[in-house]
C-alpha cells in the first residue's frame, strides 16, 4: 500500500485534511461482490460520504457505529469484569440481535480498546458474523509506536480516503494480542505500509 | 402554525402558445410548500399532501409519502420521517424512509436509520446509524436485519452460509 497524497493535504468540506491511500488488501474484501449484490457492512467508524457513495453500487445495508465517539468508555480506568465489558460494548454497538454482516470494517478502532474490551468486542461481533464474513483494518509493526488516529472512507476497492480526526493517538495491539483477544476473525493477510503501519485482511476463524 | 410559501405565479402565456409539454414538472416547484418556521415547536404526527420544510422543532412523526420533505439548517427533529424525497440540512434523531432518495447535506446531522433506494451523504455530513439501500420489501422493516450473502460471493470460509442460501432462493 502506497501513501498517495492526491492532492497533498487537501481540505475537505468537514475542514480536515485528506489523503488517498492505495490499498492492496481492500480488494480482497470487495472484489467477491458484483454490483447489485446484496452486501451487509458494519463500519466501526463514523458515517463516511465516500463509503456510502462506494457502497451504493450494491444492494447494501451499512451500519456506522462510530465506536470512538465513546472513546472514554473503551479504556475504562477500572478494569470491568468480562460481563460488564460485554454489556458495555453491546450497548455501544446497539446492533439488532439477529443482524449478520458480510464485511466488518474495523479500521484502527480496535486499538483504542483495552484488551478486555477488545475481547468483549470480539465476543459480540462473533454472533454477527457468518462463515464468509471478512474484515479489514489496520495494525502496527511496532507495538510501542504511537499512531495518529484517522477517519477512513472507501473511494473504490483500491483507494481509501484518510481524514484527520479529533480522536487521541494510539498504540496498536500486537498481532499476538489480536490473535488472543480478537478471535471472531483472524488475520489472514497483512501488508506493511509506510511508517510501520499494517494493512490487515481478516477472515472468519474455524 | 404553518406558513404557506406559494411558488411565484407562472408568467402569462402568449395567446397563441402551443400546448404545454406533458413532462412532469419538479414537485418542489409545482406544488405549494408548507414551512414550519424557526420559532415553531410541534409535538405529534404531521401528515399531508404537499411539500414541507421544517426550520423549527418537531417531535413525533412526519408522513408525506408522496411529497418532498426538507429539514432546514435550523430544523431540529426527533421523529421518524417518511417522504418521497428527504433532504436533511439540520438535525434529525429518528428513522428516515425515502421512497425515492434521502440526502444528508454537509450541514446535516442524523442519528437513526435510513431506508431509501438512493442515499447521498455529502462530505461533512454527520451520520450515525444504518443505511439500507436494498430495495427488497423485507428490508424496510429493519435497516440492520439479518444479512444475506452476495449471490456471486466466493466463499472465503469453509462452507456456505445458510442465511445466504435462503435469501438467494427468496430473490
Amino acid at each position: 500500500m502506497r501513501l498517495n497524497k492526491r492532492p497533498a493535504n487537501s481540505e475537505n468540506a468537514a475542514g480536515g485534511t485528506t489523503e488517498v491511500l492505495n490499498s492492496r488488501l481492500l480488494p480482497e474484501v470487495f472484489n467477491r461482490f458484483e454490483p447489485g449484490d446484496p452486501v451487509r457492512v458494519l463500519d466501526l467508524g463514523p458515517g463516511s460520504a465516500d463509503t456510502v457513495a462506494f457502497l451504493s453500487q450494491f444492494q447494501v445495508r451499512v451500519s456506522f457505529v462510530d465506536l470512538l465517539e465513546h472513546a472514554d468508555q473503551l479504556k475504562p480506568a477500572e478494569t470491568p469484569t468480562a460481563g460488564q465489558a460485554l454489556n458495555l460494548i453491546a450497548n455501544l454497538l446497539h446492533l439488532p440481535q439477529d443482524a449478520k454482516f458480510d464485511v466488518i470494517l474495523l479500521w484502527d478502532v480496535v486499538h483504542h480498546l483495552s484488551p478486555n474490551m477488545l475481547e468483549a468486542l470480539s465476543g459480540i461481533l462473533e454472533s454477527h458474523t457468518t462463515r464468509s464474513t471478512t474484515g479489514y483494518g489496520f495494525g502496527s509493526l511496532q507495538n510501542d509506536r504511537v499512531h495518529e488516529a484517522f477517519e477512513y472512507g472507501i473511494r473504490d476497492p483500491n483507494q481509501i480516503i484518510q481524514r484527520n480526526s479529533s480522536y487521541s493517538p494510539f498504540t496498536a495491539h500486537s498481532q499476538q494480542q489480536m490473535n488472543q483477544k480478537f478471535v471472531c476473525l483472524h488475520i489472514a493477510k497483512a501488508t506493511l505500509l509506510q511508517e510501520g503501519k499494517l494493512e490487515l485482511f481478516f477472515e472468519r476463524q474455524y | 402554525m404553518f406558513e404557506k410559501r406559494k411558488d411565484p405565479p407562472a408568467p402569462p402565456e402568449p395567446a397563441a402558445s402551443p400546448p404545454q409539454s406533458t413532462s412532469t414538472p419538479d414537485t418542489f416547484t409545482s406544488r405549494s410548500t408548507a414551512v414550519i418556521g424557526q420559532t415553531i415547536k410541534i409535538k405529534g404526527t404531521i401528515e399531508g399532501d404537499e411539500n414541507l420544510i421544517i426550520e423549527g422543532s418537531v417531535e413525533g412523526a412526519v408522513n408525506l409519502p408522496n411529497n418532498d420533505l426538507t429539514v432546514g439548517p435550523s430544523g431540529k427533529v426527533k421523529a421518524d420521517l417518511d417522504a418521497k424525497t428527504v433532504k436533511i440540512d439540520g438535525e434529525v434523531t429518528g428513522d428516515i424512509s425515502g421512497t425515492e432518495k434521502v440526502i444528508v447535506s454537509k450541514t446535516g446531522l442524523v442519528k437513526g436509520n435510513i431506508v431509501a433506494p438512493r442515499v447521498t451523504l455529502e462530505d461533512g455530513a454527520k451520520f450515525k446509524g444504518s443505511i439500507d439501500m436494498d430495495p427488497s420489501p423485507s428490508s424496510s422493516s429493519s435497516a440492520a436485519a439479518p444479512a444475506s450473502g452476495p449471490k456471486t460471493a466466493k466463499p472465503s470460509g469453509t462452507g456456505s452460509d445458510t442465511g445466504n442460501e435462503a435469501k438467494q432462493e427468496a430473490s
